[in-house]
């Protein structure tokens, strides 16, 4: 899972950005407006986290402008500004939650599980395909009843793949999904996942379309 | 304004007081004199009366002596007629019961007679004597009456003057109640002008006075509420990375993590309680204003301040210091402000100049008056950015320091109370900036 963050204070940023790389999502940082506005070109992301007064351009005027491009990543607002109004602007312009600062981690962790879970269309918590069950919250998953030990690039892989299950990725797609900006990428690295994957789950759980990417198999 | 402890009247009391006294000693001096010449006009008139008397006394009469008629007890007695002969004898009396001597000399006089003064008119006529007289009681007591029925209006006239002024005092003095009432009914969060219709041009002065303080106490506080919602805003972006760097910290279970997580968490705690600090220094601003301006050694600051950051500058790699050529220049002002004014302004050129930098304080003449300038080898502020970062919590983007944003606000504030200005210009000499505070002589 690939999440924007855009926020311009430092040592929020960075903090934010440190709790979900141990939550094994992949975040890219932006600190102001018009570089919130060129990676969301990108159509790569999840969910954006959106912090409103950004210097250059304002937030909620990037989100209004995402969704009119038809951005349709579900967006998480981190504000100071607490005021109904606020709140009701910040959703009429597009947002799907509002989460107003100082916040806890665990709730930031929580609210973003649950829209990259209803972005999926899945109302249940956990995420479950012909025997595999993965809980994103414990980041615990379970395979034909038994305890499945995954690592965390591992899980975010099967997590991509399952959401929703049966959709076709690249392996650049899949990259993204696993990687920020700053991170270096090994080659073959996804394939060496995958690789791993199928000795744990079985040669056909996923499976390649030839000359376009990976998918799981139907149930 | 004076302090004296002594009550006050009340206004409405101080005029009924003044003004009912004042037209109860006027009618009554008035009904004074009044009296006294109404009195003496009647003297004058009773003279006349007798002299007239005297006159027309037919000359060929001669009446006998003594009258025939018995006295009228009532009449007879207030006036007395009697006549003699050009020998001395008397011709004739009107009264049996009062016998004046004789005057010789013509004219007005006034005798004793039986314990009581008379007054007498003499002359000759026709050979005659003829002297006629009155008891003066009976003149002073007709004249008293007299007078008296003169004063008569003043008893109606008093309490008609009492009340008209009492009404008129009301009156007058009912916008005052109007406006006091209007005050009163003035919520301290809603502060609404006070109506000024139908106003008397001696208390409307008053009323756009206080008009004029209302709307300035209620954009003061316009502020200062505008302010504390910033001041909270501003704190929360503090607190939040202090409360994420905890949560961080709390999850590390590398001991190398948890080190560099716990020098983060100091870093963000500093960050809040500079802001807090700030925040205090910019609420002080406010009674230090009314200590008294005493001269301040401008070169002995800057070596303070700059001794006082020279730990910091050090470890930043910035080569901080008084410029030799710095005058002994004195200012009136507070040396504690302007202390935090300096300290903010080297405390800037510190954080934004590169290491390897140079930051320099002087004091020098300008214009007639005193300069203090830090000059610094950073980056500058560009031109267009130059009015806002004078902002409550402006802080300018992609500059890389977490700061309050309340620095150069307090500067202006200090400069403000000083009558100083503030200028923000590049460094001549290149890159960097100079900010120039000039003192007006």
């Amino acid at each position: 899972m690939r999440i924007l963050l855009v926020e311009d204070d430092a040592m929020i940023g960075e903090s934010v950005q440190e709790g979900l790389h141990s939550e094994n999502y992949a975040v890219d940082w932006v600190r102001d407006g018009r570089g919130a506005e060129l990676a969301l070109d990108n159509q790569v992301y999840d969910l954006v986290l959106l912090d409103l007064g950004l210097p250059k351009k304002q937030g909620l005027d990037v989100l209004a402008d995402y969704r009119k491009r038809g951005g349709d990543a579900p967006v998480l607002i981190l504000t100071a500004r607490d005021a109904t109004p606020d709140r009701v602007k910040g959703l009429d312009a597009g947002a799907d939650d509002y989460l107003v600062k100082p916040f806890d981690l665990d709730e930031l962790f929580a609210r973003v599980r649950a829209l990259l879970r209803r972005h999926a269309g899945r109302a249940q918590p956990g995420i479950s395909h012909a025997g595999l069950t993965l809980d994103p919250a414990s980041h615990e998953a379970r395979f034909q009843g038994q305890p499945l030990t995954l690592s965390a690039r591992e899980f975010a892989l099967l997590q991509a793949l399952l959401d929703p299950p049966g959709r076709v990725l690249s392996l650049a797609q899949l990259e993204e999904k696993l990687y920020g900006w700053n991170e270096e990428i090994e080659s073959n690295a996804v394939e060496v996942y995958i690789h791993r994957l199928r000795k744990k789950l079985g040669a056909d759980f996923i499976r390649n379309v030839r000359g376009v990417g990976y998918k799981v198999g139907a149930a | 304004m004076s302090a004296s402890p002594q009550k006050i009247r009340p206004l409405r009391q101080q005029l009924l007081i003044w003004l009912l006294g004042g037209v109860l000693m006027s009618t009554l001096l008035a009904g004074g004199v009044l009296y006294l010449q109404v009195h003496e006009e009647a003297n004058e008139l009773f003279d006349y009366q007798l002299k007239q008397m005297a006159v027309s006394l037919p000359a060929q009469l001669v009446l006998p002596t003594p009258p025939l008629w018995g006295p009228d007890p009532e009449e007879d007695q207030d006036i007395v007629v009697q006549a003699w002969d050009g020998s001395g004898a008397l011709l004739y009396r009107s009264s049996a019961d009062f016998f004046l001597p004789r005057v010789t000399t013509a004219g007005f006089h006034t005798v004793m007679l039986k314990d009581d003064t008379w007054r007498v008119f003499s002359m000759t006529r026709h050979g005659r004597s003829i002297q006629v007289a009155q008891p003066t009681s009976v003149r002073q007591e007709l004249a008293a009456g007299l007078a008296l029925r003169s004063l008569l209006p003043f008893g109606v006239l008093i309490p008609a003057l009492a009340l008209l002024i009492w009404w008129v005092v009301g009156r007058a003095l009912a916008p005052l109640q109007r406006v006091a009432d209007a005050l009163h009914q003035c919520a301290p969060d809603a502060m609404q002008a006070l109506p000024d219709a139908d106003l008397p041009p001696e208390i409307r002065p008053l009323v756009d006075a206080l008009n004029a303080l209302l709307q300035r106490l209620d954009q003061a506080m316009s502020a200062q509420r505008a302010f504390v919602a910033d001041a909270a805003h501003e704190l929360r972006t503090p607190l939040a990375a202090l409360k994420l760097q905890l949560q961080l910290t709390e999850r590390t279970a590398d001991e190398m993590q948890r080190k560099l997580a716990y020098t983060k968490l100091h870093e963000r705690l500093d960050r809040a309680t500079h802001l807090v600090q700030q925040l205090l220094t910019l609420a002080r601003q406010e009674p230090l204003q009314r200590q008294p301006f005493k001269p301040v050694d401008l070169r002995g600051l800057a070596r303070q301040v700059v001794a006082e950051h020279s730990t910091l500058a050090e470890t930043r790699g910035i080569d901080l210091g008084v410029a030799d050529d710095a005058e002994a220049l004195s200012v009136p002002g507070h040396a504690d402000s302007l202390r935090i004014l300096l300290g903010n302004l080297v405390n800037n050129a510190i954080q934004y100049t590169p290491s390897g930098g140079r930051v320099d304080v002087n004091v020098q003449h300008k214009d007639g008056g005193a300069m203090l300038s830090v000059l610094d080898t950073g980056s500058g502020i560009p031109a267009d950015d130059r009015a806002r970062v004078f902002d409550r919590f402006y802080r300018r983007e992609g500059s890389g320091v977490t700061g309050s944003g309340l620095g150069l606000a307090i500067v202006q504030n200090v400069a403000a109370q000083h009558g100083a200005t503030v200028e923000l210009v590049d460094n001549p000499a290149g890159s960097g900036l100079w900010v120039r505070v000039i003192f007006k002589d």
